[in-house]
């Protein structure tokens, strides 16, 4: 068990390396550098290049990417926040700190200060989110899967394969349609500020019904699949044989085996949601981290783009983690070598 | 009294298709019987019919009463008691069959959930069954989750689950496929045992005519859907009536001298008349009497025949006899493997060794047989030979080039043309995206020496169908047309359409049903002599490779324990392994270690066999490796006990059988 | 391949070669093809049949927006047909998405071949990247990628290649793994083929069930992508119509006038139904 957490740890390790010196280079691709945003589009050249040599950017792709990870964990301080450089930056936590994740251009703050709140934001979406959808796709899933073949598995599966395709900004329109413009149920948008019309609580059913809706569907055709293939396994076969009733068969046999292929999907859903996230704040005006994000990308700071992807991957990672020791649990069968 | 299980004109259709037809059969209480067809017989329909478990599409006509109830009019409720109850089931492939996710131990107690046992007395119960089955300790099996067991133990576990209700009929749907043949008999014997003991009925279903006559009183030959012969399983062998059976019994090897093959294909559902299904390979068809329906004749000893021309059918007679023995080959060896080793890296610090410092040698256009049971190594010998694995040392030299070490990929095409190899499964030997014509027609443009033309492909692709008497008109057919015994066919005309020296055939007609296997057997025995190629015959089924090999080889963990001519090795097995085989081939008393046989483990130093034998003269088997002693000429074996000492042990011990007996 | 056809061919059933055995047997398959050739059919005449010109302002139409004779769906608050627009839309879809799909095709399958067949460092080296890639979230990817290099059709084509490319692989080395291990295979081996004949004669077509329901499935995800790029701002710049941005410009009108959203969004549904529905029809086959 040791022995499978050190290399799964390690293994972690090296991807955090390996994707955040991608997205690194990724993301020093973009047309303008950092300091040509500083010093605007009309600076000249020979400008451009001195702010560069003092920011450590005409050193070697590498090199800079050392400086940013030493930034990063502390080991240097930001060489944005020097007050040479007149820049009006400066970090409450002091020069240098792990989790040092930089300067916002676009707000002119630490990276810190400007995610908090978002991030609390999105969180309590996803959060609220997962509370219906794990449920309610399992639910579905496993009453399709049961039933394979059946009047009713055909209906669900087809209403999951429809659900499951329409865009969320699609879907969010149609909902918006439907709900705001006709019935004028709810709220368009979604600050999060509780107006006199609508409370916080209502500004949520929207971005949370779009948001579960592609995965609801999503997620439950895979445990009906995966649940319809253990209803015709031998052991399925033997515990009819054994007498036992449909539904003790489902409850006992079929569900903990049935669920092995699905739980991957599910947490990896966490993952992907995070787009779905994107887009659905984006529709909904909601201030979370996934319109910062799209906010970053078309304005150019990077240092949020990279911080707001870091973040991500890691939550990717340790959703693996999760996803590979829940997986060891469900199944007796993988020996831990 | 009336039988347990009464069947009467039971038919059953999938669809349209008719799957069994016409089918009446009784099971009286206590007794067994058994079921014997080939692949599409309709043999598991039935079994499904009497679990009430038919899938959706399929329709029962007639009736199958269990004790004075129709199972065909029964309510899901009571079939459902009856399933928990009273009919027990085992079903085969048991790691399957086992839920992989929960302790064995609830698995049983599931099985009691109907009964009146008192709760708290189950697990005991279970407990008790367990030992029964031959563990010597339950509580360590019940704890435990099915793959930690093995393939035997866990079909132990699956007949004590359906023994524990204490049902009145067990169905047992071909309960041993997939095991080892030591295994094999000892579950066979075991499921003797318990009918003796518990006094339950047994309907048991195979393909394995010699499996179901040794484990029942009575036996009832399916063909495509028909009974065609009901009989006490003692006149199957001996006095089989149906032109069917009879054919059945003379293409089992062992059975007679000769493999006589049954030509022609069982008739898919879409070609049956309403006739006689087997007219259309029946050598004594005759369309006036045959091709309309007629009923079956009743003879002596409730032997009952389904035939139209029973009075002109001749009585069986058995071609006993051993097969023709060549004389003993001094021809040039064409590969020389020595020293031969293969090692995996195995749990811990260990090596598992798969070849075992293997020295053997083919000779030209001589029949090797390699015998041996599933983890014996033979097929790595094989994968070696081929290329598609590399020793770990050792050589094997062919022509004068070693390839031990030199992969498939690596090799020049003169050497790829003198070793090609036929594959076990017909499903997947020829691409199916592909026609016969394109595969043949390939293999003979890379492996022909010379610049072909097309036309000149063409041709040598229908002569090579001609040789393995295919209708060249196959060529233009696509796999999924051909049924297996054809493919495998195609498959062997491939490997030879480079004339190669050495053709590996790994077991090549294992997965086909006996009267096909025979006439691939046939085949292959007429193309060596045709072609003069070397064929390593590869089989787990020490009866067939006796029927076809020159000489024998009979592996064990990676090492030879017996090398002879086929005679040599079949008549007077020397080696403690070879006899184990070869009586639980025939069902003869055991001469191994039964508490053994299922644990897997390498001796270390010692003789590889040394757990499971039943000879073992003392510490020297333990810690020293046997060397190889002489028996004869061009006769080997592999332990301490000098071959003579062996002879008289073995007379030894069948003397005790006829004591104790 | 030449063999075959020099042989005569006896009548078999399954090889008619006829368009029939392309056509889906189940019915959500038969209505996936549909949608799908409808809208193939609408971008190609495209031209001929929108009423108007895709960026044509209609002044009159100001005063009434909302569907009528003249615009049957409206337009929108430029006055520019909607219908127009939409029609005009598919084409821009229905160029990228094929392209996008392809690239990415054939990048997964060279790399799942690659890694399923040769295994070891091969497989490990191409295995870690592709881990490395699937772990960011797709969507963030795209933002990440076409912030830095810039909205264009090439670079979506790259951006959805990228991202795709992995998990179409790790579906071919799965396929491939199991399909190296068959007899024909082996004996194409053993008669000195060539990797390259190995992997597109022998493995390849045998994949092709599976590969082709996940083809539909991919082309679905990219109609998505393509449209949410479009949504987000990170489409194809404008004036050209595409269905994304058509929503994006009218999403803040929705509570006045929902049709100018609703429209061209219900048209990327039907799409991107279609391409599922397909690809749940090939699964099932």
């Amino acid at each position: 068990m040791l022995n499978f957490a050190l290399r799964r740890l390690s293994q972690l390790l090296l991807t955090a390396i390996v994707s955040s010196f991608l997205l690194f280079v990724v993301t020093e691709f973009s047309p303008g550098t950092v300091s040509r945003q500083i010093l605007g589009p009309y600076a000249l050249p020979n400008q451009v290049a001195q702010l560069d040599e003092k920011l450590g950017l005409s050193q070697s792709l590498p090199r800079r990417y050392l400086n940013w990870v030493s930034v990063l964990v502390g080991l240097k301080a930001n060489p944005l926040g020097d007050p040479a450089l007149g820049l009006d930056l400066h970090d409450s936590r002091g020069e240098r700190y792990f989790g040092n994740f930089g300067y916002s251009l676009m707000f002119k703050q630490p990276v810190r200060d400007v995610l908090g709140e978002p991030l609390r934001n999105s969180a309590l979406l996803g959060a609220v989110a997962m509370i219906f959808i794990v449920p309610l796709s399992l639910l579905i899933g496993i009453l399709a899967g049961a039933n394979a073949g059946t009047r009713l598995d055909w209906s669900i599966s087809s209403l999951c394969l429809i659900i499951t395709a329409i865009p969320e900004y699609a879907a969010g329109v149609i909902l918006l349609t439907v709900f705001v413009s006709y019935l004028g149920w709810l709220p368009g948008t979604s600050p999060l500020l509780a107006s006199e019309q609508w409370s916080v609580a209502s500004q949520l059913v929207l971005p949370v019904t779009v948001l579960a809706l592609a995965t609801v569907g999503y997620v439950a055709r895979i445990v009906r699949a995966s649940m319809a293939e253990t209803m015709t396994k031998p052991f399925v076969r033997t515990a009819l044989l054994k007498g036992l009733s449909k539904r003790q068969i489902v409850t006992r046999h079929v569900i903990r085996n049935g669920m092995i292929p699905p739980l991957t999907v599910l947490l990896l859903q966490l993952n992907w949601m995070v787009g779905g996230v994107v887009v659905c704040e984006s529709i909904f005006a909601y201030p979370g981290v996934g319109r910062l994000l799209l906010q970053a990308g078309l304005f150019g700071d990077l240092a949020l783009v990279q911080t707001i992807t870091l973040l991500s991957l890691a939550m990717a990672g340790v959703t693996q983690l999760v996803a590979d020791i829940s997986y060891v649990a469900l199944n007796p069968r993988v020996r831990l070598t | 009294m009336t039988p347990l299980l009464q069947i009467d004109n039971l038919s059953l259709f999938y669809g349209t298709d008719q799957v069994v037809r016409d089918l009446s059969f009784s099971i009286g209480r206590g007794e067994s019987f058994g079921l014997v067809g080939e692949s599409g017989s309709g043999k598991s329909s039935i079994a499904n019919v009497v679990i009430g478990d038919m899938p959706k599409i399929a329709r029962a006509r007639g009736s199958v009463r269990y004790d004075g109830v129709d199972l065909l009019s029964a309510s899901p409720e009571q079939l459902r008691a009856l399933r928990g109850r009273r009919i027990g089931f085992v079903q085969q492939d048991p790691g399957a069959s086992l839920n992989p996710t929960m302790r064995i131990g609830r698995q049983l107690l599931e099985a009691l959930e109907q009964s009146d046992i008192p709760v708290r007395a189950r697990s005991e119960n279970v407990a008790e069954m367990l030992s029964r089955v031959g563990f010597d300790n339950p509580g360590a099996i019940m704890a435990r989750y099915p793959h930690q067991i093995s393939g035997g133990q866990q079909q132990r576990v699956m007949i004590a689950m359906a023994l524990l209700p204490k049902p009145d009929l067990v169905l047992l749907d071909e309960p041993t496929s997939g095991l080892d043949v030591t295994v094999e008999a000892a579950v066979i014997e075991l499921i003797s045992d318990l009918r003796t003991q518990f006094g339950t009925s047994l309907l048991f279903i195979s393909h394995n005519l010699h499996l179901v006559s040794k484990a029942c009183d009575r036996v009832g030959v399916l063909y495509a859907g028909d009974l065609v012969e009901e009989a006490p399983a003692g006149l199957i062998f001996e006095a089989p009536r149906h032109p069917y059976t009879q054919g059945l019994v003379r293409c089992l090897p062992g059975q007679s001298a000769v493999l006589q093959p049954i030509r022609g294909h069982v008739p898919s559902p879409s070609e049956r008349g309403p006739g006689c299904l087997f007219a259309s390979r029946c050598a004594y068809h005759s369309s006036a009497s045959c091709d309309q329906p007629f009923d079956a004749t009743t003879m002596e000893a409730s032997h009952r025949v389904h035939c139209a021309r029973l009075g002109e059918i001749p009585a069986f007679e058995s071609v006993a006899g051993v097969p023709e023995v060549a004389a003993l080959n001094d021809a040039p060896p064409i590969v020389t493997i020595r020293k031969l080793r293969k090692s995996y890296p195995a749990s811990g610090r260990e090596l598992f060794l798969a070849n075992d410092d293997i020295d053997l040698d083919i000779r030209q256009s001589e029949i090797l047989g390699l015998v041996g049971e599933s983890g014996s190594g033979k097929s790595t010998l094989a994968k070696i030979i081929a290329g598609f694995d590399v020793a770990t040392s050792g050589s094997v030299l062919i022509g004068g080039t070693d390839i031990a070490r030199l992969p498939v990929r690596r090799r020049k095409r003169g050497l790829l043309r003198q070793v090609q190899m036929v594959f076990q499964n017909p499903d997947s030997t020829l691409n199916p995206t592909h026609t016969i014509g394109w595969t043949l027609g390939r293999a003979i443009r890379k492996l022909e020496t010379g610049h072909l033309s097309r036309q000149s492909i063409r041709s040598r692709a229908r002569e090579m169908l001609g040789l393995v008497a295919l209708l060249p008109g196959l060529a233009s057919r696509k796999p999924k047309a051909l049924s297996g015994g054809q493919r495998q066919r195609v498959a062997i005309a491939r490997a030879l359409s480079g004339k190669p020296q050495l053709l590996l055939a790994d077991e090549c007609v294992s997965a086909l049903d006996v009267s096909v296997q025979a006439a691939i057997v046939e085949l292959l025995q007429d193309l060596r002599q045709r072609t003069g190629t070397a064929i390593l015959f590869i089989s787990h089924d020490l009866a067939l490779v006796r029927q076809i090999s020159d000489r024998i080889v009979v592996m064990f963990r990676g090492k030879p324990m017996e090398i002879g001519s086929a005679s040599q090795v079949y008549s007077l097995p020397l080696h403690p392994y070879t006899e184990a085989l070869l009586s639980a081939g025939t069902g003869k008393a055991e001469v191994i270690n039964p508490a053994a046989v299922e644990r897997p483990k390498q001796a270390s130093g010692g003789c590889p066999f040394v757990e499971r034998c039943g000879r073992v003269v003392g510490e020297i088997c333990w810690t020293q490796k046997p060397g190889y002693q002489n028996a004869g000429p061009g006769h080997e074996i592999y332990c301490h006990i000098p071959p003579a000492e062996l002879i008289e042990l073995q007379k030894a011990s069948h003397a005790g059988i006829l004591i104790a007996g | 391949m030449t063999q075959s056809e020099n042989s005569q061919r006896p009548v078999e059933p399954a090889a008619s070669g006829s368009w029939k055995r392309f056509w889906p047997k189940s019915v959500r398959g038969r209505l996936g093809i549909s949608l799908i050739l409808f809208w193939v059919l609408a971008a190609l005449l495209a031209p001929l049949i929108a009423p108007y010109p895709p960026n044509a302002q209609d002044m009159d139409a100001l005063s009434n927006l909302g569907p009528s004779a003249a615009h049957w769906l409206g337009t929108d608050l430029l006055g520019r047909d909607i219908l127009s627009r939409i029609l005009w839309g598919a084409r821009t879809t229905l160029l990228v998405v094929p392209i996008a799909t392809a690239s990415a095709f054939a990048a997964g399958t060279a790399i799942g071949l690659a890694s399923g067949y040769f295994g070891g460092l091969v497989d490990r080296v191409i295995s870690g990247i592709s881990d490395i890639i699937l772990s960011f979230p797709t969507l963030v990817l795209y933002i990440v990628l076409i912030a830095s290099i810039g909205p264009s059709i090439i670079n979506i084509v790259i951006a959805i290649t990228l991202a795709s490319a992995p998990s179409i692989g790790r579906i071919v080395r799965g396929l491939t793994l199991e399909l190296r291990s068959r007899g024909y295979v082996a004996a194409a081996e053993m008669r000195g083929e060539s990797v390259l004949f190995l992997l597109f004669l022998e493995i390849l077509p045998n994949a092709r069930g599976p590969l082709l329901a996940d083809l539909s499935m991919r082309a679905g995800l990219a109609v998505v992508t393509v449209g949410t790029l479009g949504f987000l701002g990170l489409g194809l710049p404008p004036p050209d119509p595409d269905w994304g941005s058509m929503v994006a410009e009218n999403v803040t009108m929705i509570p006045v006038y929902p049709y100018m959203a609703l429209f061209p969004g219900l048209a990327m549904c039907s799409l991107v139904i279609g391409f599922s529905m397909l690809a749940d029809g090939l699964e099932e086959e």
